[in-house]
């Protein structure tokens, strides 16, 4: 069988995603959001428009969020990648996710790691209503759960930090 | 299979019950939160291979010839067909009727840009995308027409042999229009224009196909596991259970993922044809181009009313885009919601479906519905501003007693209660627009009512099963697309069975799991439909542990009761059984199947709603504000005023996107889609979300069946856009007919009004 990702030649990269090193090979044009899908089975990651265009694909890269569509997973070096699966701790839900069950915060879900990412990125001195608005302002959500959301990242102010 | 109806249960009181009226939490918002949902874009097979579907680039013509010679050369590159060689499968490609002629799935004829014209499997999605712009198409280009206007030229192109007016027109009328025009003192006339609005779903259209010994399983991101393996099983034809398709969650409808689409089939038939799963998912831009949108719209509207402010008639012509071919013109316009929301008694709509090359319409929250009564609600606050009259006033003046086309009463109407309820909360204030004022920030309130027409009866079963472990499991074959379907059955049964909602699990989306519930979960109907099965299958299973229970007692049916989840002697209640030990006992698994009530004689259900906003409008940028709103809806009983708070809110935002910014930038000549990225076709996001969105319950008890339920999907939507629209004429004193009220038709207008 050929491999269509010799083409653009592999390499064995060490990446540090949710505390855990994965020795990967991947092609040089391979994403940050296909290794973690595809390769590592990390599925909480969405691609909904693979534009970076929407933040469904929004992950932490050193605590920063970024869109891993958009990002090569050769940029990633050795900084921590953070994914919506890690959010929890063992069974017990961070309270930004427990905020987001409690207030409806999500429709159809497809938007939400994405999302939580995106808030947690925004680190825990989120006041008022506007520095939600500016911590999502790069994430799409078509259910419209805007309110909800701001509603359950309002109600953690000064219990979420992340 | 169509089951006999079951007897009609005893309605409900009214008023909140144990279970149903309450905010319990969403049943899958633990795993939406931790990324442990599975959508079907997130199923992976071993030796799963990937595909791309190649689309045309014309919007018009035949293909003549394909060199896929350079594609092929792509490593990984497994198979490339064309419209000369892909294998087209036994049944009718792609029809929703016979009435249609279907062109398969797969053909050289094209009809509008995007349309499917081959497809390419790779090992990997990269190779595929990759080989996929490397395949040349050779066309023989047609003429094409593109815009309503085009089409309906004298020297036009023709899409079909009667013509590009689809059946040559419809007419929809009640009553007596020329009495009601001589009846009326004062006329209102005014053009109006709906745009084309994307669904943009976030998780996109696809499936992963795979054959396992001559059964085809299907992993599909749709609205409804059923109603696809129906599809899917006449287009192969196989005996249903030889299809299978899992459906749970989907990463958002709206109306877009309801029928069979190109793609399921294609999916299915690369996958025999390679012996492997096949992963197709659509790439964003094709979203844009290919999987279909809300109709643009155009319509005459002429209303007459008494100086008492009561309407006298309401008279339409409506034209809307049908795309190519009849298979989808009922989408493309209707009139039937707007002529049923006011008591109006003499109505006429003249519709034209008109046919042109460009995708075609498919349902979209509220379709044809929201088109028309953003248009009919603007006309109608014209009016009332032409009577000098308050809009509340002249709607509250207009209340409809009976549906005008079947004349009967319905079931339930709560429109005077969204008047009174929603305007309470929304403190309305009516003024009547500040044309005068020239302060940079224009403040206006506006509102907006809908009617929509609801379902009063479909088949449909649902299984209610306890089992052995002490589970007890509401089984419904239906997809949950975020209207809370995973929580509010739980929440019926529950109440049917008096225990708590938290020993429910429900379990739906997979067709060989789950009875038939319903085929698809859109117009707004799935509580109303599905709701009353689960109330029957749920007694129907308490009396049987009741039954059992007593014979494991020893004792007889009439001497036990129900303690929580178990049965207890009468005379000794320290004597029980629970339930998971009669399930146990009965060999593990103790269930029941219903099929759902009949509907009652001689009424009409619909949906009704009223939304009152408050807009700024900015007269140096014309931009506008939505700065709050207010929902009033008449959904009948509310299960769960958490989801349905949901539900409203974004039904609210889609329709002020539909309203304020989302539009197509198409290229004249060539029809391509110039705006088909998620940051160029602009939706609403956070920043423009109003400060606040208030549900107002609006309900009046409802006889339309025994739950008292109708639904909230859609009507939120429809009420939002004439509502922002008129808010912006009471704002600065302009009238801005053509949706979406972009900030350079506010600037025009407001120049317009300076100048004149
Ligand atoms: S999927 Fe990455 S921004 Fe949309
Ligand atoms: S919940 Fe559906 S896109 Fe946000």
């Amino acid at each position: 069988m050929i491999d269509s990702s010799r083409h653009h030649g592999n390499h064995r990269r060490r990446l540090c995603v949710n505390g855990q090193a994965h020795d990967v090979d991947i092609p040089d044009n391979t994403t940050l959001a296909v290794v973690l899908r595809d390769m590592l089975a990390l599925t909480g990651t969405k691609v909904a428009c693979n534009q970076a265009a929407c933040g469904a694909c929004t992950v932490l890269l050193d605590g920063r969020p970024v869109f891993s569509c958009h990002l090569l997973a050769a940029q990633v070096g050795d900084r921590p990648v953070r994914t919506v699966e890690a959010l929890a701790d063992g069974m017990t839900l961070h309270p930004l996710q427990a905020a987001f069950i409690e207030h409806d915060a999500l429709q159809c879900g497809f938007c939400t790691p994405g999302m939580l990412m995106a808030i947690m990125g925004a680190g825990s001195g989120m006041a008022d209503r506007d520095d939600v608005v500016r911590a999502i302002s790069g994430n799409l959500c078509r259910c419209g759960a805007y309110p909800h959301i701001i509603d359950a990242v309002l109600s953690c102010r000064g219990r979420a930090a992340p | 299979m169509i089951t006999d109806p079951s007897p009609s249960l005893d309605p409900w009181p009214q008023g909140a019950l144990r279970v149903v009226g309450r905010r319990v939490t969403r049943a899958s918002a633990t795993d939406k939160v931790t990324g442990r949902t599975c959508f079907a874009s997130d199923v992976a097979l071993p030796g799963m291979a990937h595909a791309v579907v190649l689309r045309a680039a014309i919007p018009r013509g035949r293909v003549l010839g394909v060199d896929a010679a350079a594609a092929m050369t792509v490593p990984g590159v497994i198979h490339i067909a064309g419209p000369f060689d892909f294998p087209l499968p036994p049944g009718t490609a792609y029809s929703l009727g016979p009435s249609f002629r279907p062109r398969p799935v797969i053909d050289a004829e094209v009809r509008f840009v995007g349309e499917e014209i081959g497809a390419v499997v790779a090992e990997t999605p990269v190779a595929a995308r990759l080989a996929a712009r490397l395949v040349q198409f050779d066309y023989a280009p047609q003429p094409a027409v593109l815009t309503m206007a085009a089409a309906l030229a004298p020297d036009a192109p023709r899409l079909a042999a009667d013509g590009n007016i689809v059946g040559g027109g419809d007419v929809l009328s009640a009553g007596d229009l020329e009495g009601g025009i001589a009846a009326s003192d004062v006329v209102v006339e005014a053009c109006y224009a709906t745009e084309a609005q994307h669904h943009n779903v976030l998780e996109p259209h696809g499936c992963v196909a795979a054959w396992d010994a001559g059964t085809l399983i299907m992993w599909d991101s749709s609205q409804g596991c059923h109603a696809i393996r129906e599809r899917l099983a006449a287009v192969f034809e196989l005996p249903l259970k030889r299809v299978r398709v899992i459906s749970e969650h989907v990463g958002g409808g709206f109306g877009s993922k309801i029928t069979l689409k190109p793609y399921h089939v294609i999916a299915a038939q690369l996958a025999r044809l390679v012996g492997r799963p096949i992963r197709l998912f659509t790439e964003r831009r094709d979203e844009f181009i290919a999987s279909h949108h809300r109709a643009p719209t155009e319509r005459t509207i002429w209303l007459g009313a008494t100086s008492a402010g009561r309407l006298t008639f309401i008279a339409q012509r409506v034209s809307g885009q049908a795309g190519p071919s009849a298979l989808f013109a009922r989408n493309a316009a209707g009139a039937a919601n707007g002529l049923r929301l006011h008591g109006c008694p003499n109505v006429r709509a003249e519709i034209r479906r008109v046919l042109t090359n460009t995708q075609a319409p498919i349902p979209f929250r509220g379709p044809t519905a929201a088109e028309d009564i953003f248009c009919l609600e603007q006309a109608i606050d014209e009016m009332a501003h032409a009577l000098a009259m308050d809009p509340l006033d002249f709607h509250r003046r207009n209340i409809a007693d009976i549906e005008p086309f079947t004349r009967l009463p319905y079931a339930g109407n709560g429109l005077r209660a969204c008047y009174d309820r929603g305007a309470a909360a929304f403190g309305w204030n009516w003024r009547p627009p500040q044309d005068a004022d020239d302060s940079v920030l224009a403040r206006g309130i506006g509102m907006g009512a809908v009617a929509y027409d609801g379902t009063l009866y479909e088949d449909s079963q649902a299984t209610v099963a306890a089992h052995g472990d002490g589970r007890i499991e509401v089984c419904v074959g239906l997809t949950e697309i975020g209207c809370g379907a995973d929580t509010v059955f739980a929440q019926i049964a529950a109440e049917a069975f008096e225990v708590p909602v938290d020993l429910l699990h429900t379990r739906f989306g997979d067709t060989h799991a789950t009875p038939r519930s319903i085929d698809s979960t859109n117009h707004s109907r799935t509580t109303t439909v599905v709701g009353p099965a689960v109330r029957a299958a749920a007694q129907a299973l308490r009396a049987l542990l009741m039954e059992r229970g007593a014979r494991l007692l020893q004792t007889e049916a009439a001497h036990v009761m129900q303690r929580g989840a178990a049965v207890a002697r009468r005379d000794d209640p320290g004597v029980a059984v629970t339930f998971g030990v009669i399930a146990a006992a009965a060999g593990g698994v103790l269930s029941a199947t219903r099929s759902r009530e009949a509907a009652p004689d001689g009424v009409f259900q619909a949906m009704f709603g009223a939304h009152f906003v408050e807009v700024e409008v900015d007269r140096r940028t014309g931009r506008v504000r939505v700065l709050r709103a207010v929902c009033a809806h008449d959904a009948g009983r509310v299960v769960n005023p958490l989801l349905a708070e949901s539900q409203v809110q974004g039904g609210f935002l889609q329709g002020m996107g539909m309203a304020l910014f989302e539009e197509r930038v198409t290229d004249p000549r060539g029809g391509h889609l110039l705006n088909a990225t998620m940051w160029a076709y602009r939706m609403p996001g956070v920043a423009d979300t109003p400060a606040s969105i208030r549900f107002v319950d609006g309900s009046v008890p409802d006889i339309s069946n025994s739950l008292g339920v109708k639904g909230i999907g859609e009507p939120p939507l429809i009420a939002a856009g004439a509502a922002i629209a008129n808010a912006i004429f009471n704002a600065c004193g302009v009238r801005i007919r053509s949706y979406p009220i972009t900030p350079d038709k506010v600037l025009a207008a407001l120049a317009g009004r300076s100048r004149a």
